[in-house]
């Protein structure tokens, strides 16, 4: 099994975890919105998750864009799109764990803020992954 | 050569609280005696009206504010300014009109929910009574409604009356009391369904309570108000910590009048997420039901 990955490839596949793991959470977030879970200051709750999802998902998008504009048949270190996988995924799993831990506590948006302890690590190791993987990409 | 105008400026009130109202007055005049037009500015809060007399209505924090008045003419600009000082409710110990007794009064109340005669029957039997017999019924009412000294707090009215105010209080829609009674923090129920796990993901964790006072006076009940305040579960905590325990011996020897009678001011507050409960315009519950869901007095002595 080569050791290398199409750039494209590896791209798509952390695309379509992201896309998904948002998707799950914006989903949530807005039935939650419409239950009034967080009253009149829902917008608390949708600043918290844009800041944690959105940089990002902002990035992702931004390197497919140019990935598709350049069209250049890089490849990418396997260990790093695997370890860029596995961060990804951690780190939505937490972010809709947060959600999902609102059912539990009596002041959610306490909460989520709380969260932030943990989630900002996590979400500075995932961006260091992610950057490590699209600038260790060589042409094959 | 012209000089600017001379000017002075002072408040109705100089401590106001959250949104209440103080009138502003100032007078400028110049050495031609011609009227001159103010302008008003104020640091915060609003100014409602122009010319020499106008209302400032205090903002929600509190502090001491500035408010300036200037006033212009070929002389030049003078200015003054004039301090009020925006406090939530705090008690101030005060002596009552005649100086017959001294003892914490009752501040002036912000805008409640409902207010309730109640019965005369149940708290006032005769005209003649003393404060104390009218008080120690109220606490008898008190006790069987479980609500302790500590849940409790009494000020004075005026010379010749009392208010017991009660702890901020949970209760559930029907004004029946809710677990932990007497803390604005609702319980987190931990849900064992899916269906309950379901709700409690998308709705708020609902917290309603009210804070009952017992009013026994001869004033109108405008005379209590603070016109144009709201209500604070904070605040009311507030006039719990700051009151008496217990009426004064004092007080308790004060004669009844023929107009002195009982009424029950509530306040309802809700809390729809985690932030602090809001004090509700209107209530569903009423004066009659809370009493009696609170266990102060039997439903059918309440009409």
């Amino acid at each position: 099994m080569s050791d290398r990955i199409s750039v494209a490839q590896g791209q798509w596949r952390l695309a379509y975890i992201w896309l998904a793991g948002a998707a799950i959470s914006l989903v949530l977030l807005l039935t939650q919105t419409m239950g009034q879970k967080f009253g009149d200051q829902y917008d608390k709750a949708w600043s918290w998750f844009l800041t944690t999802v959105v940089p990002i998902l902002t990035l992702m998008i931004g390197a497919l864009v140019y990935q598709a504009r350049s069209g250049d048949d890089a490849t990418v270190d396997r260990r790093m799109f695997l370890l860029s996988a596995a961060l990804s995924s951690f780190y939505l799993v937490l972010v809709f764990g947060v959600l999902i831990s609102t059912a539990f506590t009596s002041a959610p948006l306490e909460r989520m803020t709380q969260a932030q302890l943990w989630l900002s690590p996590t979400h500075a190791l995932t961006s260091s992954a992610l950057g490590a993987f699209f600038v260790s990409k060589k042409d094959s | 050569m012209q000089q600017a105008p001379t000017m002075d400026c002072s408040a109705s009130q100089s401590t106001i609280p959250p949104s209440g109202v103080t009138v502003l007055t100032s007078s400028a005049s110049d050495t031609n005696n011609r009227v001159l037009t103010l302008s008003w500015t104020a640091s915060a809060g609003t100014i409602e009206g122009t010319g020499r007399d106008v209302s400032w209505v205090a903002p929600q924090k509190e502090g001491a504010y500035l408010i300036y008045a200037s006033a212009s003419n070929e002389g030049g600009t003078s200015t003054c300014a004039v301090t009020v000082n925006v406090v939530r409710l705090v008690a101030a110990t005060a002596a009552p009109p005649d100086n017959r007794v001294a003892m914490t009064q009752l501040p002036p109340l912000p805008d409640w929910t409902l207010d309730y005669l109640v019965p005369e029957q149940l708290v006032i039997k005769s005209s003649e009574e003393t404060l104390g017999a009218i008080y120690d019924r109220l606490r008898t009412a008190l006790s069987r409604a479980q609500i302790s000294n500590d849940e409790t707090a009494v000020y004075g009215v005026g010379s010749d009356g009392f208010a017991i105010v009660t702890h901020v209080e949970h209760i559930d829609d029907h004004g029946v009391p809710a677990d932990p009674r007497w803390s604005i923090q609702p319980a987190q129920r931990i849900p064992t369904t899916l269906a309950e796990l379901w709700s409690d993901l998308i709705h708020a964790t609902p917290g309603r309570y009210r804070v009952i006072i017992l009013v026994v006076t001869s004033r109108s009940l405008n005379s209590l108000k603070a016109p144009r305040t709201q209500a604070t579960a904070q605040g009311m905590s507030t006039l719990l910590r700051q009151g008496e325990d217990t009426l004064p011996s004092e007080l308790r020897q004060v004669q009844g009048t023929a107009d002195r009678r009982c009424v029950a001011v509530v306040y309802e507050f809700q809390r729809t997420n985690d932030s602090e409960p809001k004090a509700l315009e209107s209530s569903d519950i009423g004066g009659p039901t809370h009493l009696a869901a609170a266990g102060l007095w039997p439903k059918g002595d309440l009409p």
